[in-house]
């Protein structure tokens, strides 16, 4: 059977011809596509969301002044300190959230799984001796030394890390999510090893917060009802077991936290110089502001007395200053922004937008909910920030760096069918 | 806006360009995924933008209105530091403004180990930081935690004088920041030198975590001087006892109190958050004690105890018979109020351990000498009055008329009451007596006809008049009323109207007795007797002032002008002789009560007995009346036991310097002319003549003279000194003055004349006093010791008395 030359290179030209044809069809198609998005996200960004952002934020760094003169005069002889620091963030936030929310989001579909590396890569590198930061017992900054502006966590880096690689990753399995093998094994084993990495730091409440965005996209994504139903179980069941029986101490795992949260001033004079400290002082500082508090800036227990009042604490000031009406008031604008959130994540124009959106908000929500709940010995003492109110820089651009993600995800809602 | 989306973009939007080719393909698998994600995304709007938001909010509730009362509690107590100013005790001044009682400042000194170890753990950092540094030239190795709190324990030590181990205990009590290391010190010696500590020390700061903190301390100038009137103080500076106790309202004044916020460290906060409650300084005590008169009747009783013995001490009170007013009151044993816990008097300390009543093992022990020496025998005992009281009968008996000055009474030593016969102290009777002699005898059949002619109920409402039955109500705690039968009993029983009479059978305070007493010859009315004149504010304002209105008018004016009267005879005629004080007109009543129940007259045994003494003076113009009692003397001083013999030479003593001392000027008879004071002239440089002229002048009339030249070289004594009218002026003609001491001689037992014969042959001057006359009266006492050497001239004074039995 042979062929003769003219014929292979007629079949040749043909060939290449067609795949000419093909690039040029395919080349056609990526312009449109990208004339497409662009269109698409030029598309109006979410006022609501950028406005309950931004008041919240005002608000946050008023209390941050608050809060943090005391601490700032006794340990730097500069009442402004922090607060000068975190509105220099807060402007390069807001900056860095307008700029993010100009990308068309799509973009970054294709950095998943480089981001998701590099976050792994930075977990590891945190935990190498000599490299890693420690401050307070805890190895979870990376930096250089001496310099906190030039310091990050790379668990920050990491919940960026799995919330885009998740959505990307989810946003193409469609009803795959609901089998075991392509709906929960590969993100399990992802949430695992982040997990870990981050509890050898340690950071346990970094650690819960992932597993809560990752659980919250994973859900989102369509894993299998009964799957959820199992987590639920699993998850009441084991905080009830941990929170109200004596569980912990029967593994030999004594908890002072725990035993502080079940009874925050049971533990006598003495031992509240140890961890009942912060637990006990924040319940007074609550306290102390009863229904309307003492009034903008005249806490008195920020003097001092209340641990971190600029940082994990700042809430609990919130409550001295402006009373549970101010406190309530500062919650509803929080979940205001929450639900914005998720309207957003609603309307997304696709599904990887709706679960950048989901699992952005998920974040902002479970960071609120926790710093709140510690705040108010709802949960046991975790230490960890509230968002746009607690002192920190890369905290506070990972933040809005969010934001822009989903305000970059609102550029690109469809528009209302009513229109 | 939004024109450039197509209207269905929900559903086409999704993936047409990504896979143009499967466009026919339906997007069923995409569109339910997207839905899934919708719906679970609602789900998770619901738990986290509500449910989590509610949760908080619930549990923020909770501890914003349920607890806030709670926790705010919990934060001002750590959030303020409320600091007491102490207000100063008021001070306590005699009539005079002799202070008696006074506060000063003094220090407490505390730590605050949380502090002290927060600094110590801040310098073991500091230290670890510089030495990795590296120290500079000249730099040394800073101080660490450990030598830190080594030279707080050792410096403070030192000052405070306590034990090092004691310090280093408290200061590891980390959680505290109040632990007291030493109360009230004084505030200009060692408080000072804390503070000096504080500021300047090795670590070149001032110290953080010792404290100071004002307080006072009282102090008694005077000690023991009226140790019972004044009392004292408990540990906390709260009156116990005493004066301090029953006025402590108005002395201790209103503590004040500065609220100040601070911080975690304890410094203050920087914004303003202070309340001020000033403390307000108690109020300030004049009493109406003349320390001085306090003095001479504490002496007084301290003679008669040194003398007599006196198993359960002596009681002296003297009063203002015009007022009420105290002058002095004393009780014997008594204490130093300085230290009140400590067993002053040596016979109480040789006491303790011995055995006490009849319980074998049981025995005296610190407490009960205590209570013992801060008992006030003057109010918080009652005693039975004895012959004393009969002052009170013989004021009924003149104000019922029922007996005048020329009743006449007649005493067979005896008297049958029903059954029981009672004795007179004269066993043999007294037989036919006036009534200024049976008052001046102390006849006791005399008193009791008196007794009956006023009658049972009539007396008993006597009795109830003079207060006998109640509390006088003066100033003093725990004061004890009368303890006597019922009236129905008392009316029914004769026999308890005739020893009544004489003050037997029942009980009275001797302050509730001398206040009747006073009321028997100060025109009759009764004064409630006091202690404290006056309240002085902070500013030395008058707050409250005694209101010396007479309770009720007891006994007519006239009635007591006869018993003035009848009391003076038994002074200068009568069994109160040793009461006299020569140039002075003193009324007086001798007392020796048996106690009942002690003695068995059959048996022989001599009961115990309370010998007693009431004078006043002038007799025609009482200005002080003073009563004496001396509890249970010796049986075996060769002195006969009674109020005559053992208390009223006493109570001439003291009489003899409270007088004077009042401004009431002597007034001398012709007997007693050659005991009047009288001031020497200066001679020396005059001839004989000239001196002699002088010296009559100045009311002196015998010299001698020494030498023979024509004036006068030296003399004795010299000029300026005060010497009895009667003694020898010696003038010295030349003649070298001698300068050999005298010896002073034994008069004790001489009549009046012997005793001014030997005083004089020794060179010495002789002035008597005590009672005149010459039947029975010999000297009774000296103020100097037989043979001890004084200067020729000196004035030795020599108690006259009646040595002899006078019956009470």
């Amino acid at each position: 059977m042979a062929s003769t030359a003219a014929e292979r290179r007629e079949r040749d030209i043909k060939r290449r011809r067609a795949e000419r044809q093909r690039r040029k069809q395919q080349e056609r198609a990526l312009k449109l596509l990208n004339a497409e998005a662009r269109e698409a996200a030029r598309g109006p960004m979410d006022t609501p969301l950028l406005v309950l952002t931004l008041i919240l934020q005002t608000i946050g760094l008023v209390m941050l002044l608050s809060a943090s003169f005391p601490a700032a005069q006794v340990d730097y002889s500069a009442p402004f300190h922090f607060f000068i620091r975190q509105g220099i963030f807060v402007s390069g936030g807001i900056a860095a959230a307008l700029f993010i929310s100009k990308i068309n989001y799509h973009r970054i579909e294709g950095l998943a799984r480089l981001g998701l590396l590099v976050s792994v890569a930075l977990l590891v590198l945190v935990l190498v001796p000599g490299i890693g930061l420690t401050r307070n017992h805890a190895t979870r900054w990376l930096g250089i030394p001496g310099f906190e502006a030039a310091q990050f966590q790379p668990s920050e880096v990491a919940k960026m890390g799995i919330i885009i690689y998740f959505a990307e990753s989810i946003s193409k399995k469609k009803e795959k999510m609901k089998t075991w093998r392509e709906g929960v094994v590969p993100y399990l084993g992802i949430l695992m090893v982040v997990v870990l990495l981050m509890l050898k730091e340690p950071h346990f409440s970094g650690a819960l917060l992932i597993l809560g965005i990752g659980a919250a996209m994973m859900v989102v994504g369509g894993v299998h009802w009964g799957l959820i139903v199992l987590g639920v179980i699993g998850l009441v069941g084991g905080g009830y077991a941990v929170l109200f029986t004596d569980l912990m101490e029967k593994i030999g795992y004594n908890s002072a936290r725990i035993a502080v949260w079940r009874d925050p001033f049971g533990g006598g004079a003495e031992s509240l110089q140890g961890v009942a400290w912060q637990t006990t002082q924040s319940l007074i500082t609550i306290g102390s502001g009863g229904l309307l508090g003492v009034g903008l800036g005249k806490s008195r227990q920020k003097f001092m007395y209340l641990p971190e009042a600029e940082n994990d604490f700042i809430f609990a000031v919130v409550f001295e200053e402006l009373g549970l009406v101010g406190a309530t008031l500062i919650m509803i604008l929080f979940a205001m922004l929450i639900i914005r959130g998720y309207w957003i994540a609603i309307h997304a124009r696709d599904r990887f937008g709706s679960l950048l959106a989901v699992g952005v908000t998920t974040q902002i929500a479970l960071q609120t909910f926790l710093n709140m709940a510690v705040v108010t010995n709802l949960v046991p003492n975790t230490g960890i920030s509230l968002p746009f109110f607690s002192y920190g820089g890369t905290a506070l651009l990972i933040q809005f760096a969010e934001i822009g993600i989903v305000l970059a995800v609102s550029r690109q809602m469809s528009a209302p069918i009513s229109s | 806006m939004r024109e450039s989306n197509p209207p269905n973009g929900r559903q086409t939007a999704g993936k047409p360009v990504k896979q143009p080719k499967k466009k026919q393909r339906p997007p069923d698998a995409a569109r339910q995924a997207r839905q899934v994600i919708q719906r679970r995304t609602i789900y998770l709007l619901c738990v986290f933008g509500v449910l989590t938001f509610l949760a908080v909010f619930g549990k923020a509730y909770d501890l914003t209105i349920n607890q806030a009362d709670d926790l705010k509690q919990r934060a001002s107590r750590q959030q303020t530091r409320s600091t007491v100013l102490s207000a100063s005790r008021g001070t306590i001044y005699d009539r005079n403004g002799t202070i008696l009682a006074i506060s000063a400042t003094a220090d407490t000194v505390f730590l605050d180990p949380k502090a002290i170890n927060e600094s110590a753990n801040k310098m073991d950092i500091d230290r670890a930081e510089k030495l990795k540094e590296g120290l500079k030239s000249g730099e040394t190795v800073p101080m660490s935690g450990q030598e830190y709190k080594d030279l707080i324990a050792e410096k403070l030590s030192e000052i405070l004088e306590l034990e090092k181990d004691s310090i280093y205990e408290k200061m590891e009590k980390t959680w505290s920041q109040y632990e007291i290391l030493k109360t009230r010190v004084d505030k200009d010696t060692v408080g000072d030198q804390v503070r000096d500590f504080i500021s300047h020390n090795d670590t070149g700061k001032s110290i953080r975590g010792i404290y100071l903190l004002s307080d006072s301390k009282r102090y008694y100038p005077y000690s023991s001087l009226a140790s019972h009137v004044i009392g004292f103080l408990n540990k906390e500076n709260h009156g116990a006892y005493g004066l301090e106790a029953i006025y402590e309202n108005a002395l201790e004044g209103t503590k004040g109190l500065a609220v100040t916020a601070k911080d975690a460290n304890g410094s203050e906060l920087m914004f303003q958050y202070e309340q001020y409650y000033d403390a307000e300084n108690g109020n300030s005590l004049v009493l109406t004690i003349d320390s001085n008169i306090q003095n001479y009747v504490e002496r007084g009783l301290a003679d008669m105890i040194s003398k007599y013995g006196a198993k359960n001490g002596a009681m002296g009170i003297v009063m203002d018979p015009r007022n009420g007013a105290i002058l002095a009151m004393a009780s014997n044993p008594a204490y130093d109020v300085n230290n009140p816990w400590e067993v002053y008097e040596s016979r109480l300390k040789d006491l303790i351990g011995q055995q006490k009543g009849s319980t074998a093992g049981e025995v005296y022990t610190q407490g009960d000498m205590q209570t013992r020496q801060w008992r006030n025998k003057a109010v918080n005992d009652t005693y039975e009055p004895g012959s004393t009281y009969k002052v009170l009968t013989l004021a009924m008996g003149l104000e019922e008329k029922t007996i005048g000055l020329g009743s006449s009474f007649y005493c067979s030593g005896n008297v049958t009451i029903g059954t029981d016969t009672i004795w007179c102290s004269n066993k043999n009777g007294h037989r036919n007596q006036n009534l200024k002699q049976a008052v001046g005898h102390s006849c006791n059949p005399a008193f009791i006809s008196i007794a009956q002619s006023v009658g049972g109920e009539k007396y008993w409402d006597y009795m109830e008049a003079f207060g006998l039955f109640e509390p006088t109500g003066i100033d003093l705690n725990g004061e004890a009323a009368g303890i006597v039968i019922s009236r129905d009993k008392f009316v029914k029983a004769p026999v308890s109207l005739a020893s009544y009479s004489f003050g037997q059978t029942f009980n009275v305070t001797p302050i509730a007795l001398i206040t009747a007493q006073a009321a028997c010859i100060n025109g009759g009315y009764l004064y409630t007797p006091y202690l404290v004149e006056k309240e002085l504010d902070g500013d030395g304002n008058v707050v409250r002032q005694h209101d010396a209105t007479p309770v009720r008018q007891v006994v007519s004016g006239e009635t007591s002008a006869l018993v003035r009267e009848i009391l003076e005879y038994v002074v200068s005629d009568g069994g109160g002789a040793n009461g006299q004080v020569t140039g002075y007109r003193i009324g007086g009543k001798t007392g020796t009560a048996d106690k009942t129940g002690t003695g068995n007259r059959k048996l022989g045994i001599q009961g115990d007995v309370v010998v007693s003494f009431m004078s006043f003076a002038p007799a025609d113009d009482p200005q002080v009346i003073m009563l004496l009692t001396l509890d249970t003397p010796s049986r075996n001083t060769g002195t006969y036991v009674s109020g005559g013999n053992m208390v009223a030479p006493t109570s001439s003593s003291i009489m003899s310097d409270i007088l004077p001392y009042l401004g009431i000027s002597p007034q001398y008879s012709e007997d007693t002319k050659a005991s009047a004071e009288m001031t020497v002239p200066y001679v020396i440089g005059s001839t004989e003549a000239e001196a002699a002229e002088k010296l009559t002048e100045y009311g002196f009339s015998a010299y001698r003279t020494v030498g023979d030249g024509e004036t006068v070289t030296d003399q004795t004594p010299v000029g300026g000194a005060i010497i009895p009218a009667g003694a020898e002026i010696i003038l010295y003609m030349g003649a070298e003055k001698s300068t050999a001491l005298c010896t002073v001689p034994n008069v004790v037992g001489m009549s009046a004349a012997d005793a001014n014969k030997a005083v004089t042959n020794a060179g010495l001057i002789m002035k008597s006093t005590g009672a005149s006359g010459t039947n029975g009266v010999k000297a009774i006492g000296q103020s100097m010791e037989a043979g001890s050497e004084v200067a020729a001239g000196t004035v030795i004074t020599v108690q006259m008395g009646q040595t002899s039995t006078t019956a009470d």
